[in-house]
């Protein structure tokens, strides 16, 4: 099944895609039409899987997290993004945590990691208290950008950007917008972009448990 | 101007949330937002989020244009309003008052509902 020229773009720079080179970019953020492939997933899959990054990171109770040992043997989401983020971040964790509610799927079976992509701001204690508005299960890990930056190089992501900051002192951060999972084997699995709909993360989540074909 | 479909995803804390919603231009002139406020945030923004190469940027905008007889629609990922230095908590069910400013219309009070998060996104 042929994917929409916009969903091809939002994902142009990510793992699925990673020998593209000539840059495309969209304002359609919005992946309500993500259809069902013909794989019977709707995340999109990766064309050559890429290990978990080597990370170890705090966590929001201030113990020290590394990611591949926290996460090995389970399948994992992992998201980086910001707290003071109004549009998309907030969006994508609250779609994915009701739909693990209504899924029945709990944090013990998928970990869910979120890393600050702007741990100047986010600490443990403030990461903490934004993502038990979610689910408390989620995991929240900031520390040093540069080891933040180095794992998104290893998944073949951008640096993260940061805007100026304005008269009050608040900025934006540029960041990748999907929600990447991986499998078991801690290998990347399948994308999800940001206005993956509930109903649709309510039909992978099984699959990503499963594990599945990739 | 018909403003419609204003709504706010509950936010997660009270650093700042975002409003989404349509703006009809029946009118046969073009005419712009200028700038938004609500007795609820101290600073109301006008963003744009794109997103190029599975990265999504924000960057300000000063005005949105709307042109006569056309409409533009503030959703997420796209346009949005920024509400920073929220007063309280804002929870799902809530509704508040925000204030439009149009170049054109003048001022126009909207009513915004404060939504599951899900909802900005199709269910």
């Amino acid at each position: 099944m042929n994917r929409p020229a916009a969903m091809v773009s939002l994902l142009s720079g990510l793992v699925v895609f990673a020998t593209a080179c000539s840059p495309v970019s969209s304002t359609a953020g919005l992946a309500g039409d993500l259809p069902l492939g013909e794989d019977g997933w709707y995340g999109l899959a990766v064309a050559r899987p890429l290990a978990m990054p080597d990370l170890v990171l705090t966590d929001t109770t201030g113990e020290t997290y590394d990611v591949r040992r926290e996460t090995a043997g389970r399948p994992t989401l992992l998201f980086f993004g910001y707290a003071s983020c109004p549009d998309i971040c907030p969006v994508h964790l609250a779609v994915l945590a009701q739909a693990m509610e209504q899924a029945g799927v709990g944090t013990n079976e998928i970990e869910v990691v979120f890393v600050s992509a702007d741990p100047a701001r986010d600490t443990p204690e403030s990461m903490g208290s934004y993502l038990a508005a979610f689910d408390p299960g989620f995991v929240g890990l900031s520390g040093d950008i540069e080891l933040v930056t180095a794992a998104m190089r290893a998944l073949e992501l951008p640096e993260p950007t940061y805007t100026e900051p304005d008269e009050d002192g608040y900025y934006t951060v540029g960041h990748p917008s999907t929600i990447i999972a991986f499998d078991r084997e801690g290998m990347t699995h399948r994308l999800y972009p940001f206005g993956t709909r509930r109903a649709q993360w309510v039909h992978d989540l099984p699959l990503l448990i499963e594990g599945g074909d990739r | 101007m018909q403003v419609t479909d204003a709504r706010t995803p509950a936010p997660p804390t009270t650093n700042v949330a975002a409003a989404y919603l349509t703006i009809a231009n029946s009118g046969g002139e073009p005419d712009s937002l200028l700038g938004a406020s609500t007795a609820l945030a101290a600073t109301v923004e006008m963003h744009e989020s794109s997103t190029t190469d599975g990265m999504v940027q924000m960057r300000p905008v000063p005005v949105i244009d709307i042109p006569p007889g056309g409409s533009v629609t503030l959703e997420p990922g796209g346009l949005h309003l920024m509400l920073m230095g929220l007063a309280g908590e804002l929870k799902e069910g809530d509704e508040y008052t925000l204030t439009l400013e149009f170049e054109v219309a003048g001022t126009i009070q909207v009513q915004v509902q404060v939504v599951s998060p899900t909802e900005v996104v199709g269910g």
